[in-house]
C-alpha cells in the first residue's frame, strides 16, 4: 500500500515536472512559419490592365523568390509572405471597394499598389485612416496623393518630377544644339501641378518649353495632339506623364509627321513602345527603364529575368518595377523587426540604406515632396534606336 | 382568402425593412456594410432613371447628373466648410437645375434619339467637371469631409468620420424616403400622365397634355434624387473621380433597370441589389469575375422576358396554368 | 495658323473620318437597316483584332490573308449571333440591349482572361510614309481610306440594287409586311448580321495596326460609332459618310484650338446642338 502512494506520488512529480518543461522544449525547436498576408491592389480589367498585369506579375515572382528564401524573421518568428491580389477595375470606386476589402476583410496591414493618380487617392482615403501601410508604384499629381497628408504612404520607384532634371539634362549633354522642348501629357489634373516646376526645372539647365499640350484620358488617336506640339516647333518632346498605348501612339504619330528630334518619356517599357509604334518609328527614343539583356543590368535585374524566363516565358521590365516595392517594404519590415505599421513607417524613414533592383537606394523626398518616403534608387536609361532596345547608361539622380 | 392575399406584400415588404435595420447586429465586416451602402445609393439612383423611364425617355446619361450631386455638395462642403447636411440637398437642387436647363431643348428628340442625346450629354457633363480642375481636381477631388456628427448633448452624439455603421442607418433611412417619395409620385396624376405621353405623344397632346412640361418634371424629379444620391456617396466615399459617372456606368444603370424589369417599381431595386452585390461575392475569381455578371444577364434575359421583378408574375401564371389543367375533365 | 498645318490638319480630318466610318459601318448596317441596336459590334471589333492577331503574328500566315480570313471567321459568328441573340428577342429592345451588353462583358473578360491584357499592336499591313508640301500621310491609313470608302460604297450598291438589300429596307420599314410578302426574315436578319461582324472584324484589324489592340478598346470606338450613326439618321447609310466627315473635322481641328478634356466636351457639344437642330439626324428620317 505504502509502495503504491510512493509510485503514485513520484510519478505525479514527474508529470508535473514534464508539463512544466515541456513548453521551454517546444519553444526550443522550430518555430512553425506563419503567414504575412500583404496586400496587392492592381487592376486585372479596364484600360490599366494592360501594364498592370505584368505588375502583378512581378510581385509574384517576387512572392516565389522571397519564400523559397525562408521569408522573413520577425523577433524569431518565419513568415511566408503571401501577396493578396484584389482588382482595381482602373475606376476609383474600384479602387475604393478593392482597398476596403483588402484592408477589412483580408485584415492587411500593408499593402503595395497602383499608379495612376485618381487610384492612389482613392486608395489613400481607405488606408491612411485605418493606418495601413501603403507603398505605391508611382506618383505624379501633387500633395494629395503623396505628401505630408499621407503619411502612411511611400514610393518605392522613381516618379515624374524625379525624371524631369535627369531627361533634361542628357538632352542638354547628347543633344546640344537642342533649345526648346514641347511637353505633351495627359490631362489628369496633374499639369497644373507639374507645368511650373517643369519649366524651372528646364530653365536651370537653359532650355525652354514651347508649349505644354494636353490630351484627354480617353484618346486613342493621337495625331492631332502630336500635330499641335509639332507646331510649336520644339526641338524636342518630352512626354512626362501616360502608358505605352498612349506613348507609342505619340511616337508613331510624330516620326509620321516628319518629327526626328528625340523623344523622352518618362518610365514606360521600351519593349511596349516599340510594339505600339512599330520599328520604324522606334528610334532617338528615351525612357528610364531596363534593357533587359544589356550587361550593364545589375545582378538583381538579371535573376528576375532568370526567374521570369522560366515562369512565363518571356522578360519584362515592368516585371522590376513591380518587384520593387515588395522588395523595399519586406526589407523595412524586417528592419523593424515588427508588423505593426506604424513601427515599420517610423524605421523605413530613418533607413540609411534600401536595397532595390536598380541598385542600393537611399531614403528621401523630403525636399521635393514633403515627406521622406520616396525610395531613391540609381536610375536606368534605355533608348530605342532604330527599332532596337539600347542601354544608354545608369544616372545618378540628386536625393529628392 | 382575399385578407390573406392584400396582407402578404406589405407583411413582406415590413420584415424586409425590419431585417435591413436589424443586419448590423448580424454582418459585423466593415466591407460588407460598405457593400450594402453602395448598393443602397445606387438603388435610389436606378428608382430615379426609372422614374425618368416613365415617361417614355430613357436616359443614357444619368450617371453624370449622380456626379453633379456629388461633385455639387463635395466642391462647395470642402471650399466653403459648409456641413454637408445643408450641401447634400444642394447637390440635389443643383442637379435638378441642369436637368431642366437641358432638359426643354432635349424635348426635340424622341426615343432612342433621346437616348443617344443624353448619352452624349453625360460625357459633356463629366468632361466639363474635369475641365473645372480649379475645383474638382480632375483626376480625383480629395479631402470631402464626411457628414458632420450629429451632436444633441444629453441625447445622442453621433460620429460619422471613420464609421461604417452610421453612414449604413443614415443611408438605409434616405433610401427608403427616397424610395416612398418615389412610389407616391409615380402612383398620382403625375405619373399618369407621364405613362400616358411615354404611351403616345401625340395622342397625349391632343387631350391637352403639356408634353415637353410633364417631360421636364420628368426629368427634374429624376436628376433631384440620383444628384441627392451622387452627394452622399461624396460625402461617404470622401473621394470623388469622374470616371465614376462616366458614359459606361450610365449604360450600366441603364442595364440593371432593364434586368430588374422596367415594368414594376421593384425592378430597379431587385436588379441593382442582384447585379452589385452578387458580382462582389465572387471577387476571389479576380479577372474572371465580370463573367458572373454575363452570366446573370444572359439567364435573366432568357428566362425572364419582364425583367426579375417579373419573375414573381411569371411563376404565378405558370402555376396558374397548371392549376387550371386541372378543370376541363368536365367541359368535355 | 500656317497654310501648311491647316492642309495637315485637312488631312487629319479626312483619315480620321475614313477609321470612324469603318467602324461605325457595321453598327450602322444593323441599326439603319434592321433596326437592332448591337452594342456588341464594340467587342465584335475588339476580338477581331485579336483573331487576326493571332493568324497574323502568332501563326505567322500573310497579314492580307489573315485580313480575310478574320472577316470570314468573324462573319461566322455572326450567324450564332443571330441565331441566338437577336432571333429569340426579335423586336424586344430592352432585351436585346441585356443581351449584347452582356456578351460585351463576357467577351471583354473572356478576351482578357485568356490571352491577357499585354500591349499588343498588329504590324503595319502598308508601311511607309507620303510626304508632300510640307503634310505628311501615312500609308496605311491613306490604305484605311480606300479600303473603308471602298466598303461604304458597296454597302450601299448592295442594298439599293441586289434584291437581299431591298429586302433588308422592306424589312425595316414594316417587318410583319415584309413576312407577309414572303421575306424570310430570319434568313436575312441573319445576312445582315454576317455582314456587320465581318465589316467589324476588318474596321479592328486594320485599327489594330494604326493604334494597337486591348480587350477594352471598343467601349470608346462603340461611342464614336453611335455619334455617327445618329449624326447621319437611322435608315440612311450613305449619311455615314457625311457624319463622319463632320465627326472627323471635329476631331482633328478641336485640339489645336482647346486644351485637354475641353476637346471632348466642345465636340460632342457640337454634336448636340446639330442633333437639338436636326432630331432625326442629317440624312434620317422621323422617329
Amino acid at each position: 500500500m505504502k509502495g503504491k502512494r510512493l509510485l503514485i506520488l513520484v510519478g505525479s512529480i514527474c508529470l508535473v515536472l514534464v508539463l512544466a518543461v515541456l513548453p521551454f522544449m517546444t519553444a526550443c525547436a522550430k518555430p512553425v512559419p506563419q503567414t504575412l498576408k500583404i496586400g496587392a491592389l492592381v487592376s486585372l480589367t479596364g484600360f490599366a490592365s494592360a501594364s498592370e498585369t505584368l505588375i502583378w506579375d512581378g510581385v509574384k515572382l517576387f512572392q516565389d523568390w522571397i519564400n523559397e528564401k525562408g521569408g522573413i524573421t520577425i523577433k524569431g518568428q518565419p513568415y511566408t509572405i503571401e501577396f493578396v491580389a484584389e482588382d482595381g477595375q482602373s475606376t476609383a470606386d474600384g479602387a475604393v471597394a478593392a482597398a476596403t476589402k483588402l484592408v477589412y476583410d483580408d485584415g492587411v496591414k500593408f499593402m503595395v499598389g497602383e499608379v495612376m493618380p485618381f487610384m492612389n487617392i482613392a486608395q489613400g482615403t481607405v488606408t491612411e485612416p485605418a493606418k495601413v501601410l501603403r507603398v505605391a508604384l508611382y506618383n505624379c499629381y501633387g500633395p494629395d496623393e503623396y505628401g505630408a497628408k499621407t503619411p502612411y504612404t511611400f514610393i518605392a520607384n522613381d516618379c515624374t518630377v524625379d525624371f524631369m532634371t535627369p531627361n533634361l539634362q542628357y538632352l542638354a549633354e547628347a543633344y546640344p544644339n537642342a533649345k526648346t522642348i514641347c511637353v505633351l501629357t495627359p490631362d489628369d489634373g496633374s499639369p497644373p501641378y507639374l507645368e511650373p516646376i517643369f519649366k524651372q526645372k528646364a530653365a536651370e539647365e537653359g532650355l525652354t518649353s514651347s508649349g505644354f499640350v494636353l490630351w484627354p484620358l480617353d484618346t486613342t488617336d493621337f495625331t492631332s495632339f502630336t500635330v499641335k506640339a509639332l507646331a510649336t516647333k520644339p526641338d524636342a518632346l518630352f512626354l512626362i506623364n501616360g502608358w505605352p498605348i498612349h506613348m507609342g501612339s505619340i511616337l508613331k504619330a510624330a516620326r509620321e509627321m516628319g518629327f526626328t528630334g528625340p523623344v523622352f518619356a518618362c518610365h514606360e517599357d521600351p519593349y511596349d513602345i516599340r510594339e505600339v509604334a512599330g520599328r520604324a518609328a522606334s528610334t532617338e527614343f528615351y525612357t528610364h527603364n531596363l534593357a533587359m539583356d544589356a550587361p550593364e543590368m545589375t545582378s538583381m535585374i538579371k535573376e528576375i529575368a532568370k526567374l521570369a524566363q522560366a515562369k512565363y516565358g518571356r522578360v519584362s521590365p515592368t516585371y522590376v518595377w513591380g518587384w520593387s516595392p515588395c522588395w523595399s517594404l519586406v526589407q523595412a519590415i524586417e528592419a523593424a523587426q515588427s508588423l505593426d505599421p506604424t513601427v515599420v513607417k517610423d524605421t523605413w524613414e530613418k533607413m540609411k540604406s534600401i536595397e532595390t533592383p536598380y541598385g542600393t537606394g537611399k531614403m528621401g523626398g523630403l525636399n521635393t515632396y514633403g515627406i521622406n518616403h520616396s525610395v531613391s534608387a540609381p536610375m536606368p536609361l534605355t533608348a530605342l534606336k532604330n527599332g532596337e532596345v539600347v542601354w544608354v547608361k545608369w544616372q545618378k539622380v540628386p536625393l529628392p | 382568402m382575399n385578407l390573406k392575399s392584400k396582407l402578404i406584400k406589405p407583411t413582406g415588404l415590413a420584415s424586409l425593412v425590419i431585417l435591413l435595420f436589424l443586419l448590423p447586429l448580424f454582418v459585423k465586416q466593415p466591407y460588407y456594410i460598405h457593400i450594402f451602402i453602395v448598393t443602397m445609393l445606387y438603388i435610389i439612383v436606378v428608382s430615379s432613371l426609372r422614374t425618368i423611364a416613365l415617361s417614355g425617355q430613357v436616359s443614357v446619361g444619368h450617371a453624370a447628373f449622380m456626379g453633379i450631386g456629388g461633385y455639387f455638395s463635395g466642391v462647395v462642403a470642402k471650399e466653403l466648410g459648409l456641413t454637408p447636411w445643408l450641401t447634400i440637398p444642394l447637390g440635389g437642387l443643383a442637379a435638378m437645375l441642369i436637368a431642366v436647363l437641358i432638359g426643354y431643348p432635349f424635348t426635340r428628340v424622341r426615343a432612342i434619339y433621346f437616348s443617344m442625346v443624353s448619352l452624349f450629354g453625360g460625357i459633356v457633363i463629366v468632361d466639363i467637371i474635369r475641365v473645372a480642375q480649379k475645383w474638382t481636381g480632375a483626376a480625383g477631388l480629395a479631402g470631402i469631409p464626411p457628414l458632420s456628427p450629429i451632436n444633441i448633448p444629453g441625447l445622442i452624439n453621433i460620429t460619422f468620420l471613420g464609421q461604417k455603421v452610421p453612414y449604413y442607418y443614415f443611408t438605409l433611412a434616405l433610401t427608403l424616403v427616397c424610395l416612398l417619395i418615389l412610389y407616391r409620385v409615380e402612383h398620382c396624376r403625375v405619373g399618369m400622365t407621364w405613362k400616358a405621353i411615354a404611351q403616345s405623344h401625340l395622342v397625349a397632346s391632343s387631350v391637352g397634355i403639356n408634353e415637353a412640361w410633364f417631360r421636364v418634371l420628368a426629368l427634374a424629379v429624376g436628376c433631384f434624387f440620383a444628384g441627392i444620391a451622387g452627394a452622399c456617396y461624396a460625402h461617404y466615399n470622401l473621394v470623388l473621380a469622374p470616371t465614376t459617372f462616366g458614359f459606361l456606368p450610365s449604360i450600366f444603370l441603364v442595364m440593371y433597370m432593364l434586368v430588374g424589369g422596367r415594368d414594376s417599381f421593384a425592378g430597379p431595386i431587385i436588379g441593382t441589389a442582384i447585379l452589385l452585390i452578387v458580382p462582389e461575392l465572387f471577387r476571389w475569381l479576380k479577372e474572371f469575375a465580370p463573367l458572373i455578371l454575363g452570366a446573370i444577364m444572359v439567364i435573366v434575359v432568357f428566362l425572364m422576358p419582364q425583367g426579375i421583378a417579373g419573375l414573381f408574375d411569371q411563376i404565378k401564371a405558370k402555376y396558374g396554368q397548371v392549376r387550371n389543367r386541372k378543370v376541363p375533365e368536365n367541359a368535355a | 495658323m500656317s497654310p501648311e498645318l491647316l492642309a495637315q490638319v485637312a488631312v487629319n480630318a479626312l483619315m480620321l473620318s475614313s477609321m470612324y466610318i469603318l467602324v461605325a459601318l457595321g453598327f450602322a448596317l444593323l441599326l439603319s437597316v434592321m433596326r437592332i441596336l448591337n452594342f456588341a459590334h464594340a467587342v465584335i471589333y475588339m476580338v477581331g483584332g485579336y483573331i487576326c492577331y493571332q493568324l497574323a503574328v502568332v501563326y505567322g500566315i500573310n497579314q492580307w490573308l489573315s485580313l480575310v480570313l478574320t472577316a470570314l471567321i468573324v462573319g461566322s459568328f455572326g450567324l450564332f449571333l443571330e441565331r441566338y441573340c437577336f432571333r429569340p428577342f426579335f423586336g424586344d429592345m430592352n432585351r436585346i440591349i441585356v443581351m449584347t451588353l452582356a456578351i460585351i462583358i463576357i467577351l471583354e473578360s473572356a478576351v482578357n482572361a485568356a490571352v491577357g491584357s499585354y500591349v499588343r499592336a498588329i504590324p503595319s499591313f502598308a508601311p511607309g510614309v507620303i510626304r508632300s508640301g510640307g503634310v505628311s500621310l501615312s500609308v496605311e491609313r491613306l490604305v484605311t481610306l480606300i479600303i473603308g470608302t471602298a466598303l461604304t460604297l458597296m454597302l450601299i450598291f448592295f442594298i439599293q440594287k441586289t434584291k437581299i438589300g431591298q429586302q433588308m429596307l422592306a424589312i425595316s420599314q414594316d417587318s410583319i409586311g415584309a413576312a407577309l410578302q414572303g421575306i424570310n426574315i430570319y434568313r436575312v436578319s441573319a445576312i445582315a448580321t454576317v455582314i456587320a461582324c465581318a465589316l467589324a472584324a476588318v474596321a479592328g484589324s486594320l485599327m489594330g495596326a494604326i493604334l494597337h489592340i486591348h480587350p477594352f478598346i471598343g467601349d470608346y470606338m462603340l461611342v464614336k460609332a453611335i455619334v455617327i450613326v445618329i449624326l447621319a439618321g437611322i435608315g440612311s447609310i450613305g449619311g455615314v459618310l457625311g457624319a463622319g466627315l463632320i465627326l472627323g473635322t471635329i476631331d482633328a481641328s478641336l485640339p489645336l484650338v482647346l486644351s485637354g478634356s475641353a476637346t471632348d466636351a466642345v465636340g460632342f457639344g457640337i454634336v448636340i446642338l446639330i442633333l437639338l437642330f436636326r432630331p432625326q439626324g442629317l440624312f434620317g428620317h422621323e422617329a
